[in-house]
């Protein structure tokens, strides 16, 4: 799922990013790096209210990358765009009709819808698999997996994590399975297993960073002249 | 102090969300941040990649027939498992076996005992035989009745057991011949004790039989 959320983030993000980048709506304060725009919602709220056209291109390009993640991860690819069309949609009605009554609530506020939305697709899900079993119809069921490419990254991340695991001692693959395939707590584990709190963390930390590691080898290793041209770059 | 939007949650904030494990009041906030925050987001997908992959892995490493090695240990952390003064008997049990078991099996050691004086007794020349005594494991001095005997052509003994195997051969000339020889411990058997004349193949001028018990 996170490797197909990457993918959709990155065809649905990149434009959204440029077209900020060439026109900044005014209530919108690009921040260094990629941390979260500082944007005033009491303008942004008074303009959609306002029934202002740039009020919507603002809300936007602050809430667009956001509500596609959430949803992506939560409910996948399928129908996507129609999902994130209707929650922004959602949202300006509700503003419009005076239903958020404090502009700086509006990430809660978006939140709750996107939370319902999720809820209410859910819920249809559940009805549509009952009516399924009832009627015996062959009812068309969506292809829920990844494509090829996307699959085979996935397998790649877990040939990687396997060798993670190979390269670590018994007790420390124990306990990354313990927390994280079993679901332990980090208290019952360090209990169970007699260790301290910090060296819990940092077993869990340098699985990770060693994961990451092999992952940016392997990328490496496919790109060869990847590094090669950036360094040639900025020597020029 | 930042606002929420600003504040970037911990890595351990994000991997307990993406677990599922972070109390409803956090996890607002999260969400929140998340939606207007790129970087976080990225950061969580990573979060979930990982999760995701240690979670497939780990469960391809549990499906894994266990090596032999491996099951020897499990075996030796189950024994290990035994409270302590269960080892504690097993050691002392041990340890009296290596101490006892030497007592109990081998025959008991004997204190440097001084050796035995044995007078070897013959009354007809060569042909003479007498069957004397001793005991088993205590060194021996043997001495002979050396009267007849010439100094001169005196001598060289030889021990040797029932069948013939030669223990001991030396040469004695002189005082010395008459003085007797030492022997160390010997087992249990008939020995034989000759006298030859020198020089050699001049002839058997005694010989003594001893039975060690």
């Amino acid at each position: 799922m996170a490797v197909l959320m990457d993918e959709t983030l990155r065809r649905g993000g990149s434009s959204e990013r440029t077209e900020t980048s060439v026109k900044p709506p005014p209530a919108v304060r690009p921040t260094q790096g990629s941390g979260p725009p500082a944007v005033d919602w009491a303008e942004l709220v008074e303009r959609i209210q306002g029934g202002d056209p740039r009020g919507m291109e603002q809300l936007y390009a602050v809430f667009s990358r956001g509500v596609r993640f959430y949803l992506c991860r939560q409910l996948g690819p399928e129908e996507l765009e129609d999902r994130v069309h209707d929650t922004f949609l959602i949202v300006v009605q509700a503003i419009r009709r005076g239903e958020l009554r404090d502009p700086n609530r509006l990430m809660g506020f978006v939140r709750t819808v996107v939370r319902r939305q999720v809820a209410a697709h859910i819920d249809r899900a559940v009805h549509l698999r009952k009516g399924q079993i009832e009627l015996h119809a062959g009812l068309a069921i969506s292809d829920q997996r990844s494509d090829p490419e996307q699959e085979l990254m996935a397998r790649q991340k877990v040939e990687l994590m396997e060798k993670v695991l190979r390269s670590v001692s018994r007790r420390d693959r124990e306990i990354l399975t313990r927390f994280y395939l079993l679901e332990q707590t980090q208290e019952q584990i360090c209990r169970e297993m007699k260790l301290t709190e910090t060296q819990f963390r940092l077993l869990k930390s340098r699985a990770k960073a060693r994961f990451g590691e092999l992952g940016k080898r392997r990328l490496q290793r496919r790109f060869p002249l990847w590094g090669g041209r950036n360094s040639a770059q900025a020597a020029h | 102090m930042p606002s929420p939007e600003e504040a970037h949650p911990s890595d351990q904030t994000l991997e307990q969300y993406a677990l599922d494990r972070l109390p409803e009041e956090q996890t607002a906030e999260l969400e929140e941040h998340l939606l207007v925050c790129p970087a976080c987001q990225d950061r969580l997908a990573e979060t979930d990649a990982f999760i995701q992959a240690t979670r497939q892995a780990a469960h391809n490493f549990m499906m894994l027939p266990p090596s032999r090695w491996a099951l020897i240990g499990a075996r030796l952390a189950r024994w290990a498992s035994h409270p302590a003064p269960v080892w504690a008997a097993a050691a002392a049990l041990l340890l009296a076996l290596v101490v006892l078991l030497p007592r109990l099996l081998l025959p008991p050691l004997q204190p440097a005992a001084p050796a035995l004086t044995i007078l070897l007794s013959a009354t007809r020349g060569a042909e003479a035989l007498a069957l004397n005594s001793a005991p088993a494991g205590r060194p021996l001095r043997v001495i002979w009745d050396a009267a007849g005997l010439s100094e001169a052509a005196c001598c060289r003994i030889e021990v040797v057991d029932a069948r013939g195997g030669l223990l001991l051969g030396e040469e004695l000339r002189g005082p010395a011949a008459s003085a007797g020889l030492r022997l160390p411990g010997l087992s249990r058997g008939t020995y034989w004790i000759r006298l030859y004349a020198l020089p050699p193949g001049q002839g058997l001028l005694r010989e003594f039989g001893l039975r060690v018990e």
